[in-house]
C-alpha cells in the first residue's frame, strides 16, 4: 500500500450467484485528486463502489482505502471516509440541522451548521427531510458525508436528478473539497460532469476496465478525427460540398455542413479560402476535438461488438 | 450527548412528533381504553378488576408489534439503514434504541392508562405498586423485542403485518386482556401460553393484583418473559439486515427460536 494513494483496488472480482459483476478490476487513486467511475448502466461501478465502501462483500481480490480493508475493518473506515450513496435514505421526520447533529455525532464531531449554508440549505434547516427537493435531498447527504471532514468522499451518482443550476453548484463544491486536500471518488454516467470534474477516470465496461487516466489521455487514446461544423450566409459550402485535406463529410443539417478530419489545420484553410472564392460571408465555424462522450461511445460500441 | 444517546432522544421525539407513530402508542390503546372502559364493565363484571394490567398489556403490545415491526420494515426499505451504516451506526444501535424508546412510550401511556382505569372507569388498583413496575418492564421488553423481529425477518410490510397481527389478534382474544385466563377453554391452552401477553397478564396477576393466580404460574411467566427477552434480543442481532437486496439470505425460520421460551413454559 503506497502513501501516495487514497485508494488501491487490486484484481477485485465480485460475483453474484454465477453473474460476474465486477471482473479483475485493478486501479489506484491519488491523493487529493477527483476520480471519476464510468460506464454505463449496469457496469458494475454501483457495485465497484460498495465493495470498496465495505457495503459488499467481495468474491477476491485486494482494497486499501487510506490503507484500512473495508472487509474486516468498517468501524476504522467509516470514521475515515464520507459516502454518498446512489441510493440511501435520512428518515422522513429528520430535519437537515437534526441530520448534521445525528451523524455528527455518531462520527464524534459537533457539526458546522454552517456547511448547510454552503450546500445553500441556510433557509430548509428546520424542513423536514421528506419536505426537500431532489436537489436539496442531494446536497444534504453531501454535507452529511462531509460534516466529519474525511479523508476520502464517495459519492454515487452525486448529480442524478439534479437541474443545471443544482449540478453546476455541485460541482463547485466538489472542487472546493478537491482543493482542500480531499479524494474524491465519484460513479456517473454523465460524461460532461465526468470530463469537466475529473482529474481521473476509469471506463468499466461489463465489470471490467476498459480504459483509465485522465481525460485528455482517455480521449486522445481514440478515435483522433476532429469535428469540423460550418455555415454561411449563402449555403455555398452545402451547395458545393468542398473536398477537404484528410476529412470526410459527415452530415449537412439545418444549414450546416460537418466533416471529420485528420489534419484540422489544412482543412479549416482550406475551407475558408473556399468561402472567400465563392464570395460567400462565414456565418458559423466550430472546430471541436473529440469528446468524453464521443469516446465513450466509441468503446461501449467496440467492446459490444467484441462480445 | 454521545451519538447513541441522542440517537436515543430523536427516536423518542419521533415518536411524539410524527403522527402514525403518536397514534399507534397513544391515541389508539387510549381510545380503546376508553371504549373498554365505557362498555366492557357492562358486559363483563369480572372485567374491572383486569382492565388496568389488561389495559397495559394491550398499549404496550399494539405499539410493539404494529408499531415497531413495520417501522423498521419502512427505514429498511427505505435505504436508511444503509445510510446509517455508512456513518458508523452500529446494528446494536438500531437494535437496542427502539426498545428502548418503545419503553419510554410505553411507560407513559402506561401511567395515563393507569390512572385513568382507576380513576374514571372504577379499575381495580395494583396492590404491589413495585411488581407491577417490574412486570410491566418486562412484558414491555419481551413484546417490544418480538415486534422488532418481526420487522427483521419480515421481507416486506405486507409479511410483516401478516406475522404481527398472527400474534396481535389472538393476544387480544385469548391472552386475558379482555377475558379472565381461567374463562380460556382448555384445549386452547397451548397457543394461549405460547403469546407474550399471556404471560404478561399472569405476571401482573400474580405478583401486582390480588388473584387466584399462584406465584408458581407468575414466576414461570416472569422467567419465561425474561428468556424471551434475551432469545429475542440476540435473534435480532443475528439476522438483522441492513438492507432488503442482501446478498446473503437470512436464515428466517431462526426466529421460530423466539418460541422455545414459551414451549418450555408450557412443559414446565
Amino acid at each position: 500500500m503506497s502513501d501516495q494513494y487514497a485508494l488501491e483496488v487490486r484484481s477485485l472480482v465480485k460475483e453474484y450467484g454465477k453473474h460476474r459483476a465486477v471482473d479483475n478490476l485493478s486501479f489506484s487513486v491519488a491523493k487529493g485528486t477527483i476520480f471519476g467511475l464510468l460506464g454505463p448502466n449496469g457496469a458494475g461501478k454501483t457495485t465497484t463502489l460498495e465493495c470498496i465502501e465495505g457495503l459488499r462483500d467481495r468474491t477476491s481480490g485486494e482494497i486499501y482505502v487510506l490503507g484500512i480493508d473495508p472487509a474486516t475493518h468498517n468501524g476504522a473506515l467509516y470514521r475515515a471516509i464520507g459516502v454518498q450513496l446512489q441510493t440511501s435514505g435520512i428518515p422522513g421526520m429528520m430535519t437537515p440541522r437534526d441530520a448534521m447533529r445525528f451523524f455528527g455525532r455518531y462520527h464524534g464531531i459537533i457539526p458546522d451548521m454552517a456547511l448547510l449554508d454552503r450546500f445553500g440549505l441556510g433557509g430548509r434547516k428546520d424542513v423536514p427531510y421528506a419536505s426537500l427537493s431532489v436537489g436539496q435531498k442531494r446536497r444534504l447527504s453531501l454535507a452529511v458525508a462531509s460534516a466529519h471532514s474525511p479523508d476520502v468522499l464517495f459519492l454515487d451518482e452525486p448529480t442524478a436528478g439534479l437541474d443545471v443550476e443544482s449540478r453546476l453548484e455541485l460541482h463547485a463544491l466538489i472542487r472546493e473539497m478537491r482543493d482542500a486536500g480531499r479524494t474524491v471518488v465519484m460513479a456517473t454516467h454523465d460524461m460532461a460532469e465526468a470530463e469537466n470534474l475529473c482529474d481521473e477516470l476509469a471506463i468499466i465496461i461489463g465489470g471490467k476496465l476498459a480504459v483509465i487516466g485522465t481525460p485528455s489521455q482517455v480521449t486522445a487514446a481514440g478515435d483522433k478525427r476532429t469535428t469540423i461544423t460550418v455555415s454561411t450566409e449563402n449555403g455555398s459550402v452545402i451547395q458545393v460540398k468542398p473536398r477537404l485535406p484528410g476529412s470526410s463529410l459527415v452530415s449537412v443539417k439545418d444549414g450546416y455542413v460537418q466533416y471529420q478530419t485528420h489534419d484540422p489545420g489544412s482543412s479549416v484553410v482550406k475551407l475558408l479560402a473556399f468561402i472567400e472564392e465563392q464570395q460567400d460571408v462565414l456565418v458559423d465555424l466550430r472546430v471541436e476535438r473529440p469528446s468524453l462522450e464521443q469516446r465513450f461511445m466509441e468503446i461501449t460500441k467496440n467492446k459490444e461488438t467484441a462480445v | 450527548m454521545n451519538g447513541y444517546t441522542f440517537h436515543l432522544t430523536y427516536d423518542f421525539k419521533t415518536g411524539l412528533r410524527d403522527k402514525s407513530l403518536m397514534l399507534m402508542n397513544y391515541l389508539f390503546p387510549l381510545a380503546f381504553l376508553a371504549m373498554a372502559g365505557l362498555f366492557m364493565a357492562q358486559i363483563n363484571p369480572f372485567f374491572t378488576e383486569l382492565m388496568v394490567p389488561g389495559m397495559v398489556v394491550f398499549a404496550v403490545m399494539s405499539s410493539a408489534l404494529l408499531n415497531l415491526s413495520s417501522t423498521m420494515i419502512t427505514e429498511r426499505e427505505a435505504g436508511i439503514y444503509r445510510s446509517y451504516r455508512v456513518n458508523g451506526v452500529r446494528a446494536v444501535s438500531l437494535v437496542t434504541i427502539p426498545v428502548a424508546g418503545h419503553l419510554i412510550h410505553a411507560f407513559l401511556v402506561s401511567v395515563i392508562i393507569t390512572v385513568l382505569s382507576i380513576l374514571v372507569f372504577g379499575g381495580t388498583a395494583p396492590v404491589h405498586w413495585g411488581w407491577f413496575f417490574l412486570v410491566f418492564i418486562l412484558v414491555s421488553l419481551s413484546l417490544s423485542t418480538f415486534g422488532l423481529l418481526i420487522g427483521i425477518v419480515s421481507p416486506s410490510q405486507r409479511a410483516g403485518l401478516l406475522f404481527a397481527q398472527g400474534f396481535y389478534i389472538p393476544s387480544v382474544v385469548l391472552s386475558g386482556i379482555m377475558v379472565p385466563q381461567d374463562m380460556i377453554p382448555e384445549n386452547l391452552n397451548f397457543l394461549v401460553s405460547l403469546l407474550p401477553a399471556t404471560h404478561g397478564i399472569r405476571g401482573f396477576e400474580a405478583f401486582a393484583m390480588e388473584s387466584s393466580v399462584s406465584t408458581y404460574a407468575g414466576a414461570v411467566s416472569l422467567a419465561v418473559l425474561a428468556a424471551s427477552i434475551l432469545v429475542n434480543l440476540v435473534l435480532c442481532l443475528k439476522l438483522f439486515q441492513w438492507e432488503d437486496k442482501s446478498e446473503v439470505k437470512p436464515k428466517r425460520f431462526m426466529a421460530l427460536i423466539a418460541c422455545v421460551p414459551f414451549i418450555l413454559s408450557i412443559v414446565i
